[in-house]
């Protein structure tokens, strides 16, 4: 389980560079998002929510602190294992922190929206990042983001079928990390600092309706309408949960397309900001015009919590490589799939404890 | 002293996710234990 210490990167200059990249690209991030959730509290409140009052929206006491802990924890455990922040972070809201009414949906899009700023920054830097690529994804994952939430203010308003269906996610999610657990590729074992020094390309080429994917002596012929097909079917369902779709979109590109994780990642991720940002944009503005009633998120919520994840998702991919990947993902899918059997279970024959 | 605080942390790494599990939880029953 351990690596071997010789293997880990120690050099001076990769410490220093790691340094600077949080300071340069990480600090700004996480002060920005926390900042604005103070913003957003007196603006939205008039004042400043945590452990003594109440946040108005979530309705109820939680240390801002804790919000902060909640994203670092899960952007960094779910960013380890090639996964979204929200997928964690809506059922530990929902149970943990007893934000049960419809707006820990859009609060946690928030989260899901800010959450892979970090990873981005980290992925771009080592050449994970090809536009053409994530492209039609991205706009099937845009029209999902746009039907997703008259889902949740309709089929899903109910707060016991939302707990099914975030149940069902979770099963989901659950299953993949234990099947990925048992059929991941051999992982190289990394020799001092070439996480940082060495510098990987994803080339995309557009030829009618197909992008060839290529990534070293290894190539992807794609059509790009199933791509927009998934990633408008994945939004859909995605966006009205208020996560950022990556539990299902991960498998999907891994099992029928073959994808590895490191290419995969190049689409995934502006997946993710694409769905969450105009998820979050038709639950305050598109629902009201169509004469449903908005659903506003808890902002400062949403902010703080994405200020812990953009760190933890951050600290994620600088790390991702030393961690004994089959363990974790192992660990967090029976943890995930199990509360997820649990909400489904629930539904049907409610539990003597509080979900 | 400082390059042996280094490698102790580098020798860390694989089980950080697991710690920060282990916290997790912990926070987790203290929140219920004291907000609910």
């Amino acid at each position: 389980m351990s690596v071997p210490a010789s293997t880990l990167p120690r050099s001076a200059a990769p410490r220093s560079s790691i340094a600077r990249e949080f300071l340069r690209e990480q600090v700004p991030l996480i002060a920005g998002a926390l900042l604005l959730g103070v913003i957003a509290a007196y603006v939205q409140h008039g004042f400043l929510p945590g452990g003594e009052r109440a946040f108005p929206v979530a309705e109820v006491r939680v240390p801002i602190w804790h919000l902060i802990w909640m994203g670092v924890w899960t952007g960094y455990t779910m960013a380890v294992v090639g996964e979204a922040a929200g997928i964690f972070a809506l059922p530990y809201s929902m149970s943990i922190l007893q934000f049960v009414n419809p707006s820990v949906t859009p609060s946690t899009q928030l989260l899901t929206f800010l959450n892979p700023f970090g990873a981005l920054l980290g992925f771009r830097r080592s050449g994970q990042w090809n536009l053409k690529f994530a492209a039609a994804v991205c706009m099937g994952g845009a029209v999902g983001g746009l039907i997703g939430p008259f889902l949740r203010s309709g089929l899903l308003a109910a707060a016991d079928v939302f707990h099914v269906a975030v149940g069902v996610a979770l099963a989901i999610a659950g299953v993949h990390l234990c099947y990925a657990a048992y059929h991941a590729p051999a992982k190289r074992i990394p020799v001092a600092g070439d996480a940082y020094r060495e510098k990987v390309s994803i080339q995309a080429r557009v030829s009618g309706w197909r992008v060839l994917v290529s990534f070293r002596e290894q190539s992807w012929d794609l059509n790009m309408l199933a791509l927009f097909g998934v990633g408008a079917g994945v939004g859909m369902f995605a966006a009205a949960l208020g996560v950022g779709g990556g539990f299902l979109l991960v498998p999907i590109f891994a099992s029928l397309y073959g994808l590895p994780m490191y290419v995969l990642v190049a689409a995934t991720i502006p997946y993710v900001i694409v769905l969450s940002a105009v998820g979050l944009f038709t639950y305050n503005f598109i629902l009201p015009a169509f004469g449903s009633a908005p659903i506003a998120p808890e902002w400062a919520w949403g902010f703080f919590a994405a200020a812990g994840g953009i760190f933890g998702s951050w600290a994620a991919s600088k790390t991702q490589m030393f961690v004994p990947e089959h363990f974790l993902k192992l660990m967090l899918g029976g943890v995930t799939g199990i509360v997820g059997t649990l909400y489904i279970i629930n539904f049907f024959y409610p539990l003597p404890f509080k979900l | 002293m400082k390059d042996a605080a280094i490698n102790l942390w580098w020798k860390l790494v694989p089980y950080m996710p697991f710690i920060v599990l282990f916290i997790a939880a912990l926070v987790a029953v203290y929140h219920v234990r004291f907000y609910w």
